[in-house]
């Protein structure tokens, strides 16, 4: 019971915090993952457009 | 290795939402709070700028955007510094105990002149209706400090002094007094029945000197221990404090 509580508690202490923190990150990481994928596509069109041209 | 990626990327997410997890800990109930839900704002208004294609607003936004971060780090410098310093820091209990024995060695030097005071420690619940209730400080905890503002001829001596994170962060703070009346003497003034009203509110501590006696007293759980002597009260805050079991004292936050 006392091993509950405790696992209870830390759960639930500043939920709201925690939650608002997992959407920033998920937003953020989304975000990262998205410029990324921008940076290593305007690589690969300069590499190989050029190639192409 | 699709398996290693999601893998990675739950690892990514999770160190990010710890960051900014103790991040929003961190600047809860401070003057940054205000800060970042303006910025949040403007972070808001530049989203909504690109999708229903306001593009005058969206382009000033964008050339503020680096002024911006030049001034955010302007503003943000002293929790910066503040947080970076306690990033770094490890002696954290020693730093405890000191603020512990400074709290003692004022309530004794207090208690012996016969000047009353009120000291509430802040734990888990946090304190911030009633530091606005006083004067802001953020001070160093030190017997010096807090004798001095307890003097009668200090403009802040009547009211609580609310520490916080080990620092003095307000004094002449307001606080509810107690509407039961516990079997309390008659001895007891306010400065008892606003220690034990506010232990009952929230999981604070708080150390009273009466005024009358010179009897130093604590209140937790709206429950008042009378009558301590100097290291009864270290005894009491250090066992309040100190939680070996979590290996640190519950008000760092």
């Amino acid at each position: 019971m006392a091993e509950i509580n405790f696992f209870k508690k830390i759960f639930f202490k500043h939920i709201t915090l925690k939650i608002t923190a997992l959407i920033l990150a998920l937003v953020l990481w989304f975000y990262i993952q998205d410029e990324l994928n921008k940076e290593s596509a305007g690589r690969e069109e300069l590499i190989y457009g050029k190639a192409r041209h | 290795m699709d398996i290693m990626n999601n893998w990675k990327a739950i690892l990514e997410i999770a160190i990010l939402w710890y960051a900014i997890y103790m991040m929003l800990r961190f600047v809860k109930g401070t003057r940054t709070e205000q800060l970042l839900k303006g910025l949040l704002i403007i972070c808001i208004i530049y989203v909504a700028t690109q999708q229903f294609g306001l593009y005058a607003i969206n382009w000033a936004l964008t050339r503020l955007f680096p002024i911006s971060v030049l001034a955010l780090i302007v503003i943000f410098q002293p929790e910066l510094r503040r947080g970076l310093a306690q990033l770094g820091r490890f002696g954290m209990y020693q730093e405890n105990i000191e603020v512990i024995d400074e709290i003692r060695n004022s309530a004794v030097a207090l208690s012996r002149k016969k000047i009353g005071a009120l000291v509430a420690i802040e734990r888990e619940t946090g304190l911030k209706s009633y530091i606005e209730t006083g004067t802001e400080i953020d001070g160093k905890v030190t017997a010096r400090l807090l004798t001095s503002l307890f003097m009668p001829q200090s403009p802040l001596h009547d009211g609580a002094v609310v520490i916080r994170s080990g620092r003095l962060v307000a004094a002449g703070c307001v606080l509810p007094l107690s509407t039961e009346s516990h079997g309390l003497s008659k001895n007891f003034g306010m400065r008892h029945r606003a220690a034990i009203g506010l232990t009952e509110e929230t999981d604070a501590v708080c150390v009273v000197v009466s005024e009358e006696t010179g009897s130093i007293s604590a209140a937790i759980g709206g429950k008042l221990s009378h009558d301590l002597n100097e290291d009864d009260l270290v005894k009491m805050l250090r066992k309040t404090f100190y939680n070996p079991s979590k290996g640190r004292i519950p008000w760092q936050r």
